[in-house]
């Protein structure tokens, strides 16, 4: 290109591309859907618990049979016979119904437990962290204590002592499963306290119940709610690793776990009696694990693109 | 330029990014050459790619995602670029080294320091562990660190930060490279030790004749070690001259705003300071002109719409400006007091 | 260096001792008397059991002769199995546990950090996508629907292998399997991470620009900087390993402790029960005290200032 002398005519600065803002501004919640949405897997996890849940509420009314009517002619029936979907156990009783049964079992118990420890890791966790100072010291070294005792055992210990019931197993897988939170919560409002943002806010004049709804609050919620989808999983295997030892759920209840366990006595015989349980139980705790990594990538803030 | 006395000869480096958000064109086309027992300063902001210049040098930089589209690098008759990922080892640590900004996080947390100085003894110069020691204790002192049977045996978490940095230059000069590469290597300290370092790096290199890459954006320590003066921005280099051509005769708007900026403690208290307006442009798409242009206070039509040429302002000193066109405005080299009084 | 051991030898004991103490509430706790279940008991006879087990004293001095029998290693008898005693079970049993036990503690984190630093030597290639499946299914699918599995596919419908007992080497192979796949999963997992971490920091630039070989580096500084925290793990999976023993040893029909324990919990068996789980709870204890102890020998920031994390 040929230069000419009218190319040398002054122009000065342009600085107006880089006041322009690259990209529209998301809030953190936007954000984090955002992210979560594009993880396939985490989407097909959340449908197939959302699946798994509809059918524990229905599943139990699809057949004519409820989950105790026993049928001692025709024990052990494989998927198929009789109307049984997928067969009958050792006292004749209707799989399909039983497993939805179970599932309700597994499912609630999996998500009260992680509900106390949220209520209770949360709380205990907040006051600490909020509090500070030799408050803080005490209760982190209470936590300290209780965290290294053996948790199955305990469980087992309090399963023993206060018997076999749907209450007495949600107590016992709670009891020692909510410090994780109490950490987690702890850590995170120390964090957030430290964080120039309130102390800018208290200079700014904000009280201290809107510093913890808008300020503490959103910060500290990401890592509960990743610990919370977590823990639902774990508590539905605690379940079953005791039903497994024969303290589950008792007779004719029956969760997940109890029917594996069941099912487990006959593998070889009636491969069907452990499978569509023992399926399950992998389903639902692969679902929560995948959902619960898709929402801590998600809700990381520092991978915000 | 003493043709025989060239140490490296870097033409037209090309290297970009491959993001999946597109190609990132870091550099774009440098060229300098280094002296034996010389020492350059390669000054520029952030993100002007100096540092990816330097490290592609010692082909540091991990092969996906980078991508070196154009270019050579003559280091002692041979193109580092070409060679294989083998002997670039054996010229690592041995004929080039290099030192890094952090010196915090440069040094691995589980071996101790001797051990870290050993590591190249015992690869380059194939000695045996108890000779490779000795060596290490002598280089340790040689960095002026007290007690160093002591320090030998400790581990970086051991060390304060100064002392750290010490102990990385001690390992890059450990087989007494020709080359030392120093990426912003005072950056992460404080300014008194800082002036340590400097210093420290200055007889170091008068005793063993090493030459220097010193890379940084504080032009203070640029005064003190360099001899020559790269000034990048945006990938491209815009300035090249010796010490006294940059400071006072420098010809490309880009080095008179880095100049200006610098404050000055005799300055007048109520003086204002003068960054430079605006931030350097999107790598992803360059612009078609010059990389300064929209940031220039002086930047003409044919600013925005050609690359500008390389212009000789004397012997080693040229600069890339469209001023310097003899067509173009007549415009004088500022003075630059920051606003003294 | 000694403080920080002496810290956690102190919290061991005491947790030991808040153990056995609950193993002992536990059988106070049992509603009814430990004859209930007896009907023809000879008066004398009981007379002599009440005596033995101090049942005719108050509860305080109870616990005192229990936590003085259990600091002489008395366990007590089994009450189902009359002329056992608890100690008899565990000698017995304990052996093949702990056999079982080490090899797929073994197993599991050496194929796990294997595995992590395959995975992340290859970061999105074959073995990091082959690895992130491995631990999606390790850490998802239970030991017992594993075993199950294994013990149907494996054992029954192409005998390869035997599907009970504890005979031999091949009788090893799916237990361990079973009982190490979650080791394995999450080993693999935090190490791959580590790496990965490692792999991006400054010193691997360093060691890079000293010209060291990529074995060199792999080996002195990524995979010796990546490992040290991936060990923190191996405490609360012992304790895990330890526990699943239960269940695989029932599946399995393998004669360990785990058996035993699910089986005097099935008989109601409460000394039993309250004794192993004492000597379980401690073995837990002390095997996590170890792996700390461990921890801080190899850690170097620890073993120097007794700084932990």
């Amino acid at each position: 290109m040929e230069i000419q002398k009218n190319d040398f005519t002054h122009i000065g600065k342009d600085l107006s591309k880089s006041q322009q803002i690259v990209r529209p501004s998301l809030t953190y919640w936007q954000d984090a859907w955002r992210r979560l949405k594009k993880n396939k897997t985490a989407i097909t996890a959340l449908i197939i618990l959302i699946v798994l849940i509809i059918l524990s509420i229905v599943g139990p009314y699809m057949v004519q049979w409820s989950y105790s009517d026993q049928n001692l002619q025709l024990t052990t029936a494989k998927p198929g016979v009789g109307g049984h979907w997928i067969g009958t156990d050792g006292l004749g009783r209707d799989m399909w119904a039983r497993l939805w049964m179970g599932a309700r079992i597994s499912l609630s118990i999996g998500i009260i437990a992680a509900s106390i420890e949220l209520v209770v890791g949360t709380i205990y966790g907040g006051i600490s962290g909020f509090a500070g100072g030799m408050t803080d010291n005490l209760m982190m070294r209470l936590v300290d204590v209780l965290m290294v005792l053996p948790e199955l055992v305990l469980v087992i210990i309090l399963s023993m002592i206060f018997g076999r019931s749907f209450l007495t197993l949600i107590a016992a897988i709670s009891v020692l499963h909510w410090l994780p939170m109490a950490r987690i919560v702890r850590g995170q409002v120390l964090q957030v306290k430290e964080q120039e943002f309130v102390l800018a806010a208290r200079t700014l004049g904000a009280n201290s119940s809107r510093l913890i709804m808008k300020h503490l609050i959103p910060n500290v919620i990401g890592p509960i709610i990743v610990r919370t989808t977590f823990s639902i999983p774990s508590a539905i295997f605690f379940e079953a690793f005791l039903s497994y030892i024969g303290l589950g759920i008792p007779q004719p209840l029956a969760s997940w776990g109890s029917l594996a366990a069941d099912g487990q006595k006959t593998l070889i015989a009636h491969p069907h009696l452990l499978f569509y349980p023992a399926f399950c139980i992998s389903i639902a705790m692969l679902s929560f694990n995948m959902l619960g990594d898709g929402l801590r990538d998600a809700l990381d803030p520092r991978l915000r693109k | 330029m003493d043709c025989k006395n060239i140490l490296l000869d870097v033409k037209d480096l090309t290297v970009s990014f491959d993001t999946y958000a597109g190609e990132v064109q870091a550099v774009r086309g440098v060229s300098f050459y280094l002296e034996k027992g010389e020492a350059i300063a390669i000054v520029g902001e952030s993100g002007c790619g100096k540092s990816v210049t330097a490290q592609s040098i010692m082909r540091l930089i991990p092969s996906p995602p980078s991508r070196v589209k154009k270019g050579s690098v003559e280091f002692n008759g041979k193109d580092l670029l070409k060679i294989t990922e083998r002997e670039m080892q054996s010229i690592r640590g041995s004929e080039i080294g290099m030192i890094f900004q952090d010196p915090m996080t440069s040094l691995n947390p589980t071996m101790t320091v001797g051990n870290q100085i050993c590591e190249s003894l015992i690869k380059h110069r194939g000695v045996k562990k108890a000779e490779a020691w000795e060596e290490a204790l002598k280089m340790l002192k040689l960095v002026n660190i007290p007690n160093a049977e002591k320090r030998l045996k400790q581990y970086p978490h051991e060390f304060s930060g100064g002392m750290r940095q010490r102990a990385m230059i001690a390992i890059a000069l450990s087989c007494n490279p020709k080359l030392l590469i120093a990426d912003e290597p005072t950056t992460a300290l404080d300014v008194t030790i800082q002036a340590q370092i400097i210093e420290l790096m200055q007889d170091l290199q008068k005793e063993l004749n090493t030459a220097i890459i010193l890379i940084t954006h504080d032009l203070g320590v640029v005064a003190d070690m360099a001899q020559r003066v790269v000034v990048m921005y945006a990938g491209k280099i815009v300035e090249v001259g010796d010490i006294n051509d940059i400071f006072y005769s420098s010809k490309h708007p880009y080095t008179w705003g880095l100049l200006k900026s610098v404050p000055r403690l005799d300055a007048d208290q109520k003086g204002e300071l003068f960054p430079i307006d605006g931030t350097p442009p999107d790598l992803f798409a360059p612009p078609v002109g010059c990389g300064f242009a929209a940031r220039c206070e002086w930047c003409m039509k044919i600013c925005k719409e050609k690359q500008p040429d390389y212009y000789d302002v004397k012997e080693g000193h040229k600069a890339a400006c469209w001023l310097l066109h003899p067509d173009a405005p007549k415009v004088e080299t500022p003075k630059f007091d920051g606003g003294a009084k | 260096m000694g403080k920080y051991i002496l810290n956690r030898v102190l919290t061991a004991l005491v947790t030991v001792w808040i153990v056995t103490s609950l193993a002992w509430v536990m059988i106070q706790a049992i509603p009814g008397d430990p004859f209930t279940n007896e009907k023809r008991v000879i008066p004398e006879v009981r007379a002599a059991m009440e005596r033995y087990y101090g049942l005719d004293k108050p509860l305080v001095v109870q616990y005192g002769i229990y936590m003085g029998r259990v600091l002489h290693g008395n366990l007590g008898l089994s009450f189902v199995y009359k002329t056992t005693t608890v100690n008899e079970i565990i000698a017995r049993s304990f052996p093949v546990s702990a056999d079982l036990g080490m090899r797929s503690i073994v197993f599991g984190f050496s194929v796990g950090i294997f595995l992590g630093i395959l995975a992340a030597l290859n970061h999105n290639k074959f073995w990091d996508k082959f690895s992130i499946l491995v631990a999606v299914i390790g850490v998802s699918i239970p030991a017992f629907v594993i075993s199950a599995v294994l013990q149907y596919f494996v054992g029954v419908k192409l005998h390869l292998l035997p599907v009970a007992q504890w005979k031999g080497f091949e009788y090893t192979i799916m237990p361990v399997f079973a009982l190490s796949l979650g080791m394995i999963a999450q080993v693999a997992r935090y190490m791959r991470s580590q790496m990965l971490d490692v792999i991006g920091q400054d010193y691997v630039k360093t060691a890079k620009a000293k010209g060291l070989s990529q074995i060199a580096i792999v080996w002195r500084h990524e995979i010796r900087n990546a490992i040290l925290p991936v060990i923190t793990i191996l405490g609360p999976w012992i304790a895990f390993i330890i526990t699943g023993t239960f269940v695989i040893e029932s599946i399995f029909a393998i004669p360990g402790l785990g058996k035993y324990y699910v089986n005097s919990i099935n008989t109601q068996d409460f000394t039993v029960v309250s004794g192993l789980t004492a000597f379980v709870g401690s073995m837990l204890v002390f095997c996590t005290l170890v792996v700390d102890i461990l921890y801080g020998l190899i850690d170097p920031r620890i073993r120097i200032d007794g700084s932990s994390k």
